[in-house]
């Protein structure tokens, strides 16, 4: 057998070579015995058989696959979620007077009325109360977090009052 | 570690698969972890690792848990190997090498011979245990035994596994110039030792 790959005969080296490849060739002869192979091929099932699972997530489909979040990151997104379902819970029950920094009321001008169908207006000789539609907007703001609650009507305000 | 399980196993005595698989197929088939890849890697390497860890200490026993469980990490590394399936062979004997290295405190000295390789179980009569080989394995043995690692696995993975020089240096991780230079160093010393040996039985037989 060549050392190196090459093929050098008269090389002393290369002869030492040769000398010791023959000499070592009947080592090659060994063979693992049958309880060896079995062995073997138990312990690669065994770990095949804790690789599937793995596979099988690799394999998913992407509305199957899970990514990881930090836990610190994955709190504070709980926790935002629940304080601002509460405050909602809260808002609704109470018609947003928790936490609420100011109501405003404001009769917006004519240019910035928008454009929801006003209620009809009664005929003054009809036996009704004659009233004139009034665009209201109200608004719920907490500082700090803006708007929360925002509500626009019309109301019949009579040329009476 | 020796691990017993109950898994059914059957030996790739009888492959049904291409046993001829080209390294290519059979390097994707191991990435992807499939069994029948895995009864290639078997057939293909089971000998050769055996052959390996044995010679290095000469306990069957040891050798047998070695050879379980560099097949188990393998199972685990090839997903992640990178190279090409040329380097099939290196990343075999490489991970061969550290399960050795592993062991390697707790190792005792043993030294090899032909007794300890009769013992080693086999379905058949023992190649060892034949008079014609008996002298050429103790000679062998004798030659092995006057080497230390690495000279010892450098001699085995070339002249007993026919490993390149280039995968013999991936494998045990040493610079392919030094391969190269233990080779060299080492069949000259031994083959002049065998010379030494050679004239000094002449002498006393005279």
């Amino acid at each position: 057998m060549n050392l190196d790959g090459r093929n050098l005969p008269d090389d002393p080296q290369q002869a030492d070579a040769d000398h010791i490849a023959d000499v070592l060739r009947p080592l090659r002869e060994l063979g693992p015995p049958r309880s060896t192979q079995e062995g073997n091929a138990a312990r690669i099932a065994v770990e095949l058989s804790r690789m599937k699972p793995g596979r099988r997530i690799r394999d998913r489909s992407w509305w199957q696959k899970r990514v990881t979040v930090p836990l610190p990151v994955a709190a504070m997104v709980m926790f935002a979620l629940v304080i601002l379902s509460f405050l909602q819970m809260w808002n609704s029950g109470n018609r947003g007077h928790i936490g609420m920094a100011a109501t405003q009321e404001n009769r917006p001008s004519a240019a910035n009325l928008p454009s929801p169908v006003a209620p009809e207006i009664s005929k003054p000789n009809s036996g009704f109360v004659a009233c004139e539609p009034v665009f209201y907007q109200e608004h719920t703001v907490i500082a700090g977090l803006g708007t929360i609650r925002s509500i626009q009507y019309y109301k019949c305000e009579s040329e009476q009052q | 570690m020796r691990q017993k399980s109950a898994v059914n196993v059957s030996l790739p005595m009888n492959p049904t698969f291409d046993d001829h698989l080209e390294n290519d197929e059979l390097l994707k088939g191991l990435r992807q972890s499939e069994s029948q890849a895995f009864d290639i890697l078997l057939a293909r390497f089971e000998a050769p690792l055996y052959r390996f860890f044995f010679y290095a200490h000469g306990r069957h026993d040891r050798a047998e848990d070695e050879c379980g469980e560099t097949f188990a990490q393998l199972v685990h590394l090839f997903p992640k190997m990178r190279g090409e399936p040329e380097s099939l062979r290196s990343f075999v004997f490489g991970v061969a090498r550290n399960v050795q290295r592993r062991g390697w405190r707790s190792r005792s000295e043993a030294q090899l011979d032909a007794d300890e390789l009769a013992k080693v179980p086999t379905p058949g009569p023992s190649t060892f245990e034949s008079v014609v080989h008996r002298e050429q394995v103790e000679q062998a043995l004798t030659l092995i035994n006057q080497c230390n690692d690495p000279e010892r696995q450098v001699l085995l993975l070339r002249f007993v596994e026919e490993l390149k020089l280039e995968e013999i240096s991936v494998a045990l991780e040493i610079p392919l110039n030094t391969v190269k230079s233990i080779l060299h160093r080492s069949c000259a010393r031994l083959r002049q030792q065998m010379q030494a040996n050679e004239t000094s039985h002449g002498s006393r037989d005279k």
